[in-house]
């Protein structure tokens, strides 16, 4: 049981899933295909070992793909030469104009983004992996679990197009019906599922889009697509290019 | 100010104290054997939850967070500014605070490469995708540079769960309740996930995981210079 290929996505990597850890990470990412990045305990509800083990998963997790970023996405000097901006170009590229923008989201790994001509219009496919969501004042990473597509007309040369991750937060109560996805942090301390024994509710993150229009104003954007005359050039939204179609 | 603020009373956290153990074994010298690096407690379902166990979750995430931080900001300083550079970090091969001291003695056909560990020498490792921040003890490599100029060399790690135990000789003997100042038999708390450095090993791959050092040998004068395969920067060796 693993996820589509990419970083993290084998449940080797999660040391304290095995019973009688149980931590339920792994298993909400391939089973559940949630992305829990809260656990909200109640007064009243017994703590679970397994609780205080997905916690410690989840931060390891965190902290982990942080690093894991900067394998992925170069950290580049101001004051490139000609001949590093074409290697550049190739990795793909990297324009350093505005690096600074804090609130934005990523992909993991570019190659997440591909950039595609559908007609007259442009079609961009958001596939599997892991990216980072600006969530009010925090940054979590979650995983999309299947290809999104967003179709976008092509942009001006005065006016790029931005494209917005859409996501919003869901509590999932601890439930006691077992059709119900709280059901799934009920007890199991006896390997399986105890219909008596509650545990601590959920905070997840759900997508539900990527879009050129924004939910909410909180949803920031993840890319744009820039028409430079001579192609159109998908970037992060910081400038680090991704992809280029010559026109 | 203490970087285990919780270790006093009445919090207990032992961070400070698992820092400094190591595994000995017979015949080594304790300086040269392998530090203990607990990365996570494995709680279990009907063991007592310990007030110190959630003190020094605590701890260790602060500690790992500020290495991680600590790393990029060196790194991000380093890479970038008024510079002509481009940089990755490795995907899975071990990266290295900048403080790690590394010797290596270049012979006409080999290189001697000394890792001097204490513990504060942190180094994040990669297991199935996951990385932990560990510290590294002592460890030497002589690496054959008779065939090749360019060599790399593989940091070995042991990832082991460890249980509580009442005998007291168990490492796990010291996850028995300690609220009291002393350590009770009886009172097994959680065990933990260790994460090791146990060796180093010559591979003649670069696509292996948790490589640590590219070796590379001057044809014209013999002299080797070594890379430190997290950043790519140079860590140790003669011009």
């Amino acid at each position: 049981m693993t996820l589509p290929d990419n970083i993290l996505t084998k449940q080797a990597a999660y040391k304290l899933s095995p019973y009688p850890l149980s931590s339920r990470i792994f298993e909400a990412l391939t089973k559940v295909k949630s992305n829990y990045f809260l656990i909200a305990f109640k007064p009243g509800i017994a703590l679970q070992a397994a609780e205080l083990n997905e916690m410690q998963e989840i931060f390891n997790l965190n902290n982990t793909l942080n690093i894991h970023f900067y394998s992925q996405w170069p950290i580049i000097g101001n004051n490139l030469s000609v001949e590093k901006q074409e290697e550049l170009t190739q990795i793909p590229g990297v324009n350093y104009s505005n690096p600074n923008i804090l609130e934005q989201n990523y992909p993991l790994i570019k190659s997440q983004i591909v950039m595609m001509m559908e007609g007259n219009s442009i079609k961009l496919q958001f596939k599997t992996g892991w990216y980072t969501v600006v969530n009010g004042s925090y940054n979590y990473w979650f995983y999309n679990f299947e290809t999104k597509e967003v179709i976008v007309d092509v942009p001006t040369t005065t006016s790029p197009k931005q494209i917005y991750l859409n996501h919003t937060t869901q509590i999932v109560p601890s439930s006691f019906v077992p059709t119900e996805e709280g059901y799934f942090f009920h007890d199991r301390s006896n390997r399986f599922i105890n219909d008596i024994t509650d545990g601590a509710d959920r905070i997840k993150l759900v997508i539900t889009s990527f879009s050129e229009t924004n939910d909410s104003e909180e949803n920031v954007a993840i890319c744009k697509i820039v028409n430079t005359g001579e192609s159109f050039v998908l970037s992060a939204i910081n400038n680090y290019a991704i992809q280029k179609i010559d026109i | 100010m203490n970087k285990f603020p919780l270790s006093r009373t009445p919090y207990y956290s032992r961070n400070s104290q698992f820092l400094e153990q190591r595994n000995i074994s017979e015949g080594i010298d304790p300086q040269d054997s392998v530090f203990k690096n607990y990365v996570y407690h494995t709680f279990t379902p009907g063991n007592p939850l310990q007030a110190q166990e959630l003190n020094e979750i605590q701890e260790r995430w602060q500690n790992q967070l500020t290495l991680s931080n600590t790393f990029l900001q060196y790194y991000i300083a380093t890479s970038s500014g008024n510079s002509d550079q481009i940089s990755f970090i490795s995907s899975t091969g071990v990266i290295l605070l900048p403080n790690i001291e590394v010797d290596a003695v270049s012979s006409p056909l080999s290189a001697i490469i000394t890792i001097n560990g204490n513990s504060e020498s942190y180094a994040s490792v990669y297991d199935n995708g996951m990385r932990y921040w560990i510290t590294l003890p002592t460890l030497t490599i002589t690496v054959n540079m008779s065939s090749s100029n360019v060599r790399y060399v593989k940091l070995n790690t042991q990832i082991t769960y460890v249980s509580c135990s009442s005998t007291e000789d168990d490492e796990g003997f010291y996850f028995n309740d300690n609220s009291s100042g002393t350590y009770i038999n009886g009172t097994c708390g959680a065990g933990r996930v260790k994460v090791q450095a146990v060796s180093l090993s010559e591979s003649s791959s670069a696509n292996e995981t948790n490589l640590i050092f590219r070796v590379e040998k001057n044809p014209n004068n013999g002299n080797v210079k070594v890379y430190d395969i997290g950043t790519g920067k140079i860590i140790g060796g003669e011009s």
